[in-house]
């Protein structure tokens, strides 16, 4: 066989490959690079002086407030924008979220959330739960089901190929975002046999990010979820996210009608899945259900938050095996309740 | 500005394919690739009254890609990356990305090349390139840019030729 035949059969593969990005976002960037190199310097280190002098300091909720690591902006049509900067104080940020009429609980990674608490996943108070990218050894991160649970009751999972060292912010002073939420709808409405339940997980690159309600609907109406009986957003987590991407978020979605098992697709994440689906070696999972107690927010959910005395003692037990691997000792040892712990993350520090 | 515009969009309606397919053979990752052409279009059109009077302005998009990986692995060395567990194997047949559509016998061979051949057979099979403009576009000498093609096509056929016969036999 010659040349031209090798050539030609290492072409022919990659005649499916084609770049689909639109012309006018990539202008749209060019024209946002060109602003960017004519900033005078003078006038950037003064920005910058600027910016230093108050940065670091989150303050309150007011609409149309610029902050120095977030900001909450609730917007005319009743939409709560979120930008992130820094990843600082979680706890205000969650005030000022639910403030805003948004039952969120925020997390950082590496940072401890003092109003959000573990919380058995298979307890039928559960409404909530949020599935932290495990990091630490080579281990993928995996994602389950709780072993008993409500009849009808879904409990979802999410899987994060890919993490991002804590700690190490983007530069440019650009903060990459993910948001992981979840909800079990019945529990929210209080109604039986639910529909389906949610999880969503929205990488937002290029930060700073914007999402509101508005863009949970968005990515939901594309997919085949009820979205009356979702409430959204219910659960909210940032963390830093490893892909810098120019492009915005966008979701496909599986032909499987819902909740047989179904897939959403959000930028290159599988973003919804369902016990039905949860693969083999579920045992290990590092699930991080957080509950927030009612005491915490008044616009919180507050459906019985009780647990089995078997699903305690069944959780306790496998507690102990994931303290073991994933967390530290001292995050173990100062674990009574026999909840669980608490997002897995193999380097966590107490 | 508006011609200006055109013809960047011209430009980049043409060449966009090209570009992600000699980028991707680079970088082994589709979603990568794709980021990286997008924006290194992004600051040819920044910088369109340069680029656009560029000989091959093509390869000038190319080897900024090139660039923006290697700054982006710079950026990236210490963060911590596992294996992608769900993106393909729990999708259904046909719900893969995009690149699992290239047949993995060729993406292998073509990823067991050494990246500086890799580049040179990009650059001369997808952008059909000269000998000359691929040695400046990779900054090498031309008789490098011969040589690696050279270890590059005999590896391939290496790799690819023994599985094509087999299947003609057949």
């Amino acid at each position: 066989m010659n040349d031209d035949t090798l050539i030609t059969a290492v072409r022919e593969p990659f005649t499916g490959v084609h770049m689909n990005t639109p012309v006018e976002q990539i202008v749209s960037r060019g024209r946002a690079v060109r602003a960017r190199r004519r900033i005078p310097g003078m006038a950037a280190a003064a920005a910058g002086a600027a910016l230093a002098v108050t940065a670091l300091l989150p303050a309150g909720h007011q609409p149309g407030i610029r902050l120095a690591a977030w900001t909450v902006a609730k917007q005319a049509d009743g939409t709560v924008h979120v930008t992130i900067r820094q990843l600082r104080d979680p706890a205000d940020l969650q005030r000022q979220l639910r403030a805003d009429g948004v039952p969120a609980s925020v997390t950082f990674f590496g940072q401890q959330n003092p109003s959000c608490r573990d919380y058995p996943a298979a307890s039928p108070g559960l409404t909530r739960l949020v599935i932290s990218p495990y990091q630490g050894d080579s281990a993928p991160y995996r994602c389950g089901h709780p072993p008993v649970g409500p009849a009808g009751r879904r409990l979802l999972c999410t899987r994060t190929p890919k993490y991002h060292t804590p700690g190490t912010l983007p530069r440019r002073g650009q903060q990459r975002v993910s948001m992981t939420t979840a909800t079990v709808a019945d529990s929210i409405l209080s109604a039986p046999a639910p529909r389906g339940a949610a999880l969503v997980a929205i990488r937002h690159w290029w930060a700073p990010a914007r999402l509101g309600t508005a863009d949970w609907r968005s990515v939901l109406a594309s997919c085949p979820v009820d979205t009356s009986r979702v409430k959204l957003p219910v659960f909210l987590r940032f963390s830093s996210w490893p892909t810098a991407s120019g492009a915005d978020s966008f979701c496909s979605c599986a032909a499987h009608p819902f909740p047989a098992a179904w897939h959403l697709r959000v930028g290159r994440v599988i973003a919804f899945t369902t016990p039905d689906h949860a693969s083999a070696g579920d045992e290990q999972v590092r699930l991080g259900p957080c509950w927030v107690p009612p005491s915490a927010s008044s616009s919180w959910p507050s459906a019985g938050v009780t647990q089995p005395a078997a699903v305690q003692a069944q959780w306790a037990n496998t507690s102990s095996k994931r303290c073991r691997g994933s967390l530290s000792t001292n995050h173990c040892r100062g674990r009574t309740d026999g909840s669980i712990p608490g997002p897995g993350r193999g380097k966590e520090k107490d | 500005v508006g011609t200006q515009r055109l013809d960047f969009a011209e430009f980049y309606r043409g060449s966009r394919d090209d570009c992600l397919r000699t980028v991707l053979i680079s970088v082994g990752d589709q979603d990568t690739a794709q980021e990286l052409v997008a924006e290194a279009f992004a600051r040819a059109c920044a910088s369109w009254r340069t680029v656009g009077r560029h000989p091959a302005p093509a390869a000038w998009v190319v080897r900024t890609a090139l660039n923006a990986n290697i700054s982006r692995w710079r950026r990236r060395r210490r963060e911590v990356s596992v294996p992608d567990p769900g993106v393909v194997t729990d999708l259904p047949a046909g719900q893969g990305p995009a690149d699992s559509l290239i047949e993995p016998r060729v993406k292998a061979a073509l990823m067991r090349l050494p990246a500086r051949q890799r580049q040179v057979v990009a650059l001369r099979l997808f952008l059909d390139l000269d000998t000359g403009r691929t040695a400046e576009v990779l900054g090498i000498a031309p008789g490098t840019v011969t040589a690696h093609l050279a270890r590059a096509i005999a590896a391939l056929r290496h790799d690819l030729m023994p599985a094509r016969q087999e299947e003609t036999r057949s």
